[in-house]
């Protein structure tokens, strides 16, 4: 982990101050925006873990059915879907660990309702012939971003393709040990229920949503994390 | 103090309170300790602070218990639904008067909640109302122990032995309790506490698992790596301060409620909730529930609609009945829960925690005891104003 850094000890006392330590504080909000700034898309939301960030996404886009991933999908990925109550079907990727459009396309039946893809290889041809395949098929497809939040692929930010992307940060990017997940997506209906589904309070539903979850972020985890986008926001520039 | 000099809030007077004051508990050590915690953490090892949290949660629940940390209680839940249903898709037997959360928690589970009533006295899930729902397709029992009473562990437990179910306690709200003079942490499969700051341990958010049973802590703990679901290490520390400081806040904590009962006494149509301690049980003591019966001149959500706008933030307790709210799963039908249903309209939390004085408490009852006097009258302006 990293040494004590300068935001640390204001963001600490903050929340003291506020005495706001959970429940959709200031920071957690402050990070919501920063995700999307920082894949520039309009809208982002934090999760307490990138997995419980793919299980709520996931919820909110699929229908009931058989979702394709990529057979080297990150467990914790594998997990949320598998949570959902989907079926996952498991295709194979290519040499260069990227799932291909003509790798999935056998494997659409009448069961498949949405697609899941990594962001591994990383080229933007990739990413916008899984587009185009999600468009003309009519399923939803989420991203895999890891942890590149507010990184490029030939001049476009990831989560910026498919209908979200899921971020993941974990203990050994992120400093002093944090763990949390984020989702960016274009669309303001999704990211209305995203906000929706990860409490379970009545003052904090915008929209109607299928299941709720705790899935929010504390506040001194969604400091760190903050800091850690903000830091890729100024490396990039 | 006095409200006869003043109007009240809800008419347009100003609030008693400028800053409200909360139910939920926020203890919280010095930040100053919490920073040096932390940057004594950064300085070791990956997770260090998170296993040395486990460690002492352990000692706390009594030694020789396997103690998991993990994200927050709510996935805590559902890691041990879907252990406990072993991929099978069934029902989860869940207490209908309780916490909104819990039909969200099994449906995540892969299974459908079965709502239960629940007993008069206790509020929690008996044998009776058990063994009512229980079914061939049942994957699991998850009873929550109450802050006021931990309900009948013992009696479930022996259902659940009797039925090879498993059982789950949802022991968030009676951290610190006992049940015959042991902390709570050993009982059924498992059972699940809360590191969210408004709960007795305040890390943040956060939760973990306690449970005796090596293999099942062992598969957890792989669950737990599979799915990222590790507490922060900022959290953690925060975690193991809170705990240094949690006999103390119990002994706060007991002090209002002994402040409630004394000045609650006499106010007809309340009724503080009772710790079920007499029998040399302990509990937290974190909640002030007040019961309101026929002889108070105000509906409970009249109530708390007047409580909240002077800055005290009652709120009802466990309402609605989850079997008949927002909460319960689409298209689901529902026989009457006769017990939940008319425990649902009857309860409100009052303020408590570390945000709430003794000298607040003097004020919040002398509020109600205006409203117990001035009853009728102000029923009548408040009526006119809906």
């Amino acid at each position: 982990m990293s040494s004590p850094e300068e935001w640390l000890e204001p963001a600490v006392l903050g929340i003291f101050e506020r005495r706001v330590y959970a429940n959709n504080g200031p920071i957690v909000q402050a990070l919501d925006r920063a995700l999307a700034d920082a894949a520039d898309v309009p809208f982002g939301a934090a999760f307490c873990s990138g997995m419980i960030g793919m299980l709520l996404t996931a919820k909110a886009v699929f229908s009931h059915g058989e979702i394709i991933v990529p057979e080297n999908l990150p467990s914790a990925m594998k997990e949320a879907l598998i949570w959902g109550g989907f079926d996952l079907v498991l295709a194979e990727v290519d040499d260069d660990r990227a799932l291909s459009s003509a790798r999935i396309i056998p494997l659409i039946s009448d069961q498949t309702t949405g697609l899941v893809a990594a962001h591994t290889a990383g080229d933007i041809d990739h990413a916008l012939r899984l587009e185009r395949l999600s468009s003309d098929r009519n399923l939803p497809l989420i991203f895999d971003g890891g942890d590149a939040i507010g990184r490029e692929t030939d001049g476009r930010r990831i989560g910026g393709f498919g209908t979200a992307t899921v971020f993941s940060f974990e203990a050994d990017s992120v400093g002093y040990g944090a763990d949390g997940g984020g989702v960016v997506t274009r669309r303001e209906g999704l990211w209305k229920e995203l906000r929706t589904m990860r409490n379970f309070h009545a003052a904090q539903t915008f929209a109607e949503v299928p299941l709720r979850m705790n899935g929010k972020m504390g506040e001194a985890a969604a400091a760190a994390i903050l800091s850690f986008v903000r830091s890729r926001e100024r490396t990039r520039t | 103090m006095n409200d006869r000099l003043k109007e009240w809030a809800i008419f347009g007077g100003e609030p008693t309170f400028r800053e409200p004051r909360p139910f939920a508990t926020l203890a919280a050590p010095s930040p100053s300790a919490v920073l040096a915690t932390i940057d004594r953490a950064s300085r070791e090892p990956k997770r260090s602070m998170l296993i040395e949290l486990e460690d002492r949660l352990a000692q706390f629940h009594g030694g020789n218990v396997h103690c998991i940390a993990v994200t927050n209680a709510c996935i805590a839940l559902v890691m041990l639904m879907r252990q406990a249903a072993q991929r099978k898709r069934g029902n989860v037997i869940i207490p209908a008067f309780s916490y909104s959360g819990l039909p969200h928690l099994t449906q995540w589970a892969g299974q459908v909640p079965k709502f239960s009533d629940v007993n008069e006295k206790t509020h929690a899930l008996d044998s009776r109302s058990v063994y009512e729902q229980l079914d061939a397709d049942t994957t699991s029992i998850l009873a929550v122990c109450n802050v006021q009473d931990t309900g009948y562990i013992g009696e479930l437990s022996e259902v659940s032995k009797a039925t090879s179910v498993p059982i789950i306690f949802d022991s968030v709200n009676a951290l610190g309790a006992t049940f015959r003079q042991n902390p709570l942490g050993k009982n059924g499969f498992a059972e699940v506490f809360s590191l969210h700051a408004t709960k007795m341990l305040n890390g943040f958010e956060g939760g973990y698992i306690t449970t005796e049973d090596d293999d099942l802590a062992k598969t957890l703990r792989q669950d737990r790596s599979r799915i990222g679901a590790y507490v922060s290490e900022l959290h953690c520390a925060m975690a193991c301060l809170s705990l240094g400081g949690i006999e103390s806040l119990i002994a706060r904590n007991k002090e209002k409620i002994a402040a409630y009962k004394e000045s609650l006494d006499g106010i007809r149509g309340l009724e503080l909730l009772k710790y079920e301690d007499d029998l040399g049980e302990r509990y937290n003591y974190s909640l002030a529930i007040v019961r309101i019966t026929g002889d108070w001149p105000f509906t409970r959500d009249e109530t708390v609609r007047l409580m909240r706008a002077e800055g005290a933030m009652c709120s009802a307790y466990y309402s609605p009945p989850l079997h008949r709210s927002s909460h319960c799963p689409k298209g689901m039908i529902v026989d009457t829960l006769p017990v939940a249903e008319s425990l649902s309209t009857q309860f409100m939390y009052l303020p408590s925690g570390e945000h709430t004085s003794l000298v607040d408490i003097g004020a919040i009852t002398s509020l109600l005891r205006a409203l117990a006097n001035e009853g009728d009258e102000i029923v009548e302006r408040l009526r006119a104003l809906a």
